[in-house]
C-alpha cells in the first residue's frame, strides 16, 4: 500500500514517492493518492513506530519490465563476486533506468550497487547469450510451479473428489483420486442431516455485520486520530493499538464468562459484537487517510462542512479502495472463525459454518464422504471469494499485517 | 466559540464506539483474567477465593503443563521452519511476473489462506488415514499419522504449514519484488549468479521482512486451536496438546477458570516476550535500506 512504504523504512525519507507493488494487488487498492494528487511529500512524513505485530514488508516496487532476467544464470568474465558492492547506499543515484511503467518507484533512496560503466554492455550480452537457456529456465520454472501448485491445492481437490465419492470408493484401497462412480447423494445427506443453508445464512449474517461495523468503527477513530486535534492522541492511538498485543485467546475466557452472565450467549449479538472493531483496521485506514491532503479538508471547513458532514460526503467515498480491503479481510476471517462460535453457540439455529461442518465428523463416528461434502459446501463460497478479491486480501494484509 | 466547542466533543463521539468495543472486550477481559488467575472459581466462574500465585505455582510445578510448553515450542518451530522454506521456493517462482503463469501460480500458491482450521482438519484427516489414506501410499509407509505418539504432532505441524505458507508467500513475493532491478542487474554485471544474487542480494534486502515473517508464523502457529481439536483433541497422550488447547481443556472441560486464566496470562507473557524480541532484532541486526 503506497502510504505504507515510505513509514515502513529509509525508502522514501524526503520525496521519495511511495510505490505499489503492481501484480500482487495493491495496485488497484489504496493508490488514490495519485488520484486525488496528494504531494509525495505528505506521503513520506509518515513517522509512527507500530507495535511488532503490524509491521510492514518493504520497499514494494515493480520490477517493471527489467532488461534482465533474475533467473539468467550466464556465466561472465568479471571475477568480482557481486556481494562485495552491496549495499552501497547510492542515494539519489539510478534513477536513470527506472522502468517507464506508471507506477513511481522510490528508487532514489533505495541502494544501488555501485554501477559499473559497461553497464549497458554487459546487460546487451547477456540477452544475446542467455536467450536459450532464459527459455529452459522459463519452462523449468513454470514445470515447478504447477507441481507445487498442485500439491497446494491437492487437499482442496482430493475433499472435493471424496466428496462425490461413495463411501466404499473412499475406503478402498489402493486409494482412488478420482471419482469413479461420481454422486451427488452425500450433498444430499449433508442437507438432510444438518440444517447447512442455515449455518452458511447465519454466517453470511455475521460476516457482514462484522464488516459493516468493522468498516464503521474503524473509519471513525481512524478519522479522529488524522483529522482531529484532541487532548490523548497519542496516548489513545497506542492504546488502541495495544489491543493487537492481547492475543484473543487470553482473554476468551473472560470474554466467555462475561457474555454467558449477560445472558447473551447463543445470540448472534455474542458472535459479532466482541469484533465489531479492529485495531488492525483503524491503523490500515489511518494510513489512508494520512495521505488525504489537509487541504481538502480546509476546503470543505471552508465550504461550511462540519467534521460529519466532511467525513461522510467526501472522506468516505474517496475511502473507498482501503474499505474494500477491510472489508475482505473481515468477511474471510469471521467466516473461518472456529474457537469462539464454537464455545458461546449451541444450538443449530445459531451455528456457524465451520462449527456446524465439524459437527458432521462428530456425528455417527466419520462417514468421510458426507463431512467432506459438507466442507466443501463451505470451502467452495469462501475460495471463490478469495479469489475474487485476492488482491484487496493481500493489500489489507500487507499493510494491517496482523491475522484475525 | 461554536466551532471551538464543537471541536471539543467532535473527537470523542467519533472514537466513542471503537473504544467501547475495546474497552469490553479488550481491556476489561485482559484485567479480568490476571485478576481471575489469581483466584479459585466455582464452576460456573465466579471468583471465589484469592489464592495470590498458588495458580502459577500448580502450574509451573506440574509436569503436564511444562510438557505443553515444550510441545508447544516444539509445534512452533516444525511449523516456521518448513513454512519459511516452502513460502520463500514459492515466492522466487513467482518472483517475475509472467502473465497468466505467475498469476496462477500466485492463486494456487496463496489459495489455503482462504481455508479455516476446521475445513482444514476435514480434508487433511482423509489423507492421514491410515488404511486407505494416500499419505500412506504415496509414501509406501504403513504410519497412524493422527494416533502415533510420534508422528501425532509432526501431523498436526503439516497441516498448520499448509495453513500458513499462503501468507508467508504473500508477504515474501511482495518483498521480492520490491527489490530495485537495477541492484540485480549490476550484480549480475559483476558477475554474480543467481544463487550468489540471493543469498548476497536479495535476501539481506528483504531481511525485514523476513524477519516479520518468522514472527507472523510463531505467532499464528502458537494460536493454532481448529486442526489440533479436529484431528487429535491433543493427544495421544498429551503428545499434540499445545498451550491454547490446554487452556480450552482447563476451562471448558474441567471448568477450572482460575487455572486457565493464569495460563492466559503465561500465554500473553510469551506473546509479549515475542514481540518484544522481535523489535529488538529489528532495530538492531536486520538490514535495512
Amino acid at each position: 500500500m503506497t502510504n505504507v512504504v515510505s513509514q515502513t523504512n529509509v525508502v522514501s525519507r524526503g520525496g521519495g514517492r511511495a510505490s505499489v507493488p503492481g501484480d500482487m494487488g495493491v495496485s488497484g487498492g489504496t493508490r488514490v493518492p495519485t488520484a486525488i494528487g496528494v504531494p509525495a511529500s505528505a506521503r513520506a512524513s509518515v513517522g509512527l513506530s507500530i507495535p511488532a505485530g503490524s509491521h510492514i514488508p518493504g520497499n514494494a516496487n515493480i520490477p517493471g519490465d527489467s532488461r534482465v532476467s533474475d533467473d539468467s544464470n550466464v556465466p561472465m568474465d568479471s571475477r568480482a563476486p557481486a556481494g562485495s558492492h552491496i549495499p552501497v547506499v547510492s542515494r539519489g543515484g539510478g534513477r536513470a533506468s527506472v522502468p517507464a511503467s506508471a507506477r513511481v518507484s522510490a528508487v532514489a533512496h533505495v541502494p544501488i550497487a555501485a554501477r559499473v560503466s559497461a553497464a549497458g554492455a554487459g546487460v546487451r550480452r547477456i540477452a544475446a547469450g542467455g536467450r536459450a537457456y532464459n527459455i529452459a529456465a522459463r519452462v523449468l520454472k513454470a514445470t515447478v510451479s504447477a507441481a507445487i501448485g498442485l500439491l497446494v491445492a491437492a487437499p482442496i481437490l482430493y475433499g472435493l473428489s471424496m466428496s462425490l465419492m461413495r463411501d466404499a470408493d473412499i475406503m478402498a484401497f489402493p486409494p482412488k483420486i478420482f471419482p469413479i462412480h461420481a454422486t451427488l447423494e452425500n450433498y444430499f445427506n449433508v442437507v438432510r442431516t444438518v440444517p447447512i443453508f442455515r449455518f452458511i445464512g447465519n454466517s453470511i449474517v455475521v460476516s457482514v455485520s462484522v464488516c459493516l461495523l468493522q468498516l464503521l468503527t474503524c473509519s471513525m477513530a481512524a478519522y479522529a486520530f488524522v483529522f482531529l486535534k484532541f487532548r490523548g492522541r497519542r496516548t489513545l492511538f497506542v492504546a488502541a493499538l495495544a489491543t493487537i498485543l492481547i492475543p484473543g485467546d487470553a482473554t476468551i475466557i473472560s470474554n466467555f464468562l462475561t457474555v454467558t452472565r449477560l445472558g447473551m450467549a447463543d445470540t448472534f449479538t455474542a458472535l459479532i459484537v466482541p469484533f465489531a472493531t479492529s485495531a488492525t483496521g483503524i491503523f490500515l485506514i489511518r494510513q489512508f487517510y494520512m495521505s488525504v491532503p489537509k487541504e481538502l479538508k480546509e476546503a470543505a471547513l471552508i465550504d461550511g462542512c462540519g467534521d460529519f458532514h466532511f467525513f461522510v460526503k467526501i472522506l468516505l467515498p474517496i475511502s473507498a479502495p482501503v474499505l474494500g480491503a477491510l472489508a475482505v479481510f473481515a468477511i474471510i476471517s469471521t467466516w473461518n472463525q472456529y474457537m469462539w462460535p464454537l464455545l458461546i453457540t449451541n444450538t443449530p439455529e445459531n451455528r456457524t459454518v465451520q462449527i456446524g461442518i465439524s459437527m458432521l465428523q462428530f456425528s455417527d463416528g466419520i462417514v468421510y464422504g458426507l463431512v467432506n461434502a459438507g466442507c466443501m459446501l463451505v470451502l467452495i463460497p469462501s475460495i471463490t471469494f478469495f479469489v475474487i478479491c485476492r488482491k484487496k486480501m493481500v493489500d489489507s494484509l500487507i499493510t494491517g499485517s496482523v491475522k484475525g | 466559540m461554536r466551532v471551538s466547542r464543537k471541536r471539543d466533543i467532535a473527537p470523542y463521539v467519533f472514537l466513542a464506539p471503537a473504544f467501547l468495543i475495546f474497552a469490553l472486550f479488550s481491556y476489561f477481559p485482559f484485567l479480568k483474567t490476571i485478576l481471575m488467575s489469581a483466584t479459585i472459581t466455582n464452576s460456573g466462574g465466579e471468583m471465589k477465593k484469592f489464592v495470590g500465585f498458588r495458580n502459577y505455582l500448580d502450574l509451573f510445578t506440574s509436569a503436564e503443563f511444562v510438557s505443553t510448553l515444550a510441545v508447544t515450542g516444539k509445534f512452533m518451530a516444525m511449523v516456521f521452519v518448513p513454512t519459511l522454506v516452502f513460502g520463500m521456493i514459492m515466492a522466487l517462482l513467482t518472483e517475475r511476473r509472467n502473465g497468466p503463469v505467475s498469476v496462477l501460480s500466485e492463486v494456487l500458491f496463496s489459495l489455503p489462506m482462504a481455508v479455516a482450521s476446521a475445513s482444514a482438519a476435514i480434508v487433511w484427516r482423509m489423507v492421514f488415514n491410515p488404511a486407505s489414506g494416500v499419505l500412506n501410499y504415496i509414501l509406501g509407509t504403513n504410519i497412524n499419522w493422527l494416533a502415533d505418539k510420534n508422528w501425532a504432532l509432526f501431523s498436526v505441524a503439516m497441516v498448520t504449514v499448509w495453513l500458513q505458507v499462503g501468507f508467508t508467500f504473500i508477504f515474501l513475493v511482495t518483498a521480492l519484488r520490491g527489490v530495485q532491478p537495477e541492484v540485480k542487474e549490476s550484480a549480475m554485471i559483476d558477475g554474480a549468479n543467481a544463487w550468489n544474487i540471493f543469498w548476497k542480494i536479495k535476501l539481506p534486502l528483504i531481511s525485514p521482512t523476513l524477519f516479520f515473517v518468522v514472527f507472523f508464523n510463531m505467532t499464528l502457529s502458537f494460536q493454532s486451536f481448529g486442526q489440533i481439536r479436529l484431528l487429535t483433541q491433543g493427544g495421544p497422550g498429551t503428545s499434540t496438546t499445545v498451550l491454547v488447547y490446554q487452556l480450552y481443556q482447563e476451562a471448558f472441560m474441567n471448568k477450572r477458570y482460575g487455572s486457565s486464566a493464569a495460563m492466559s496470562v503465561v500465554l500473553f507473557l510469551i506473546m509479549l516476550a515475542v514481540t518484544l524480541f522481535q523489535i529488538r532484532l529489528e532495530r538492531k541486526g536486520v538490514f535495512y535500506n
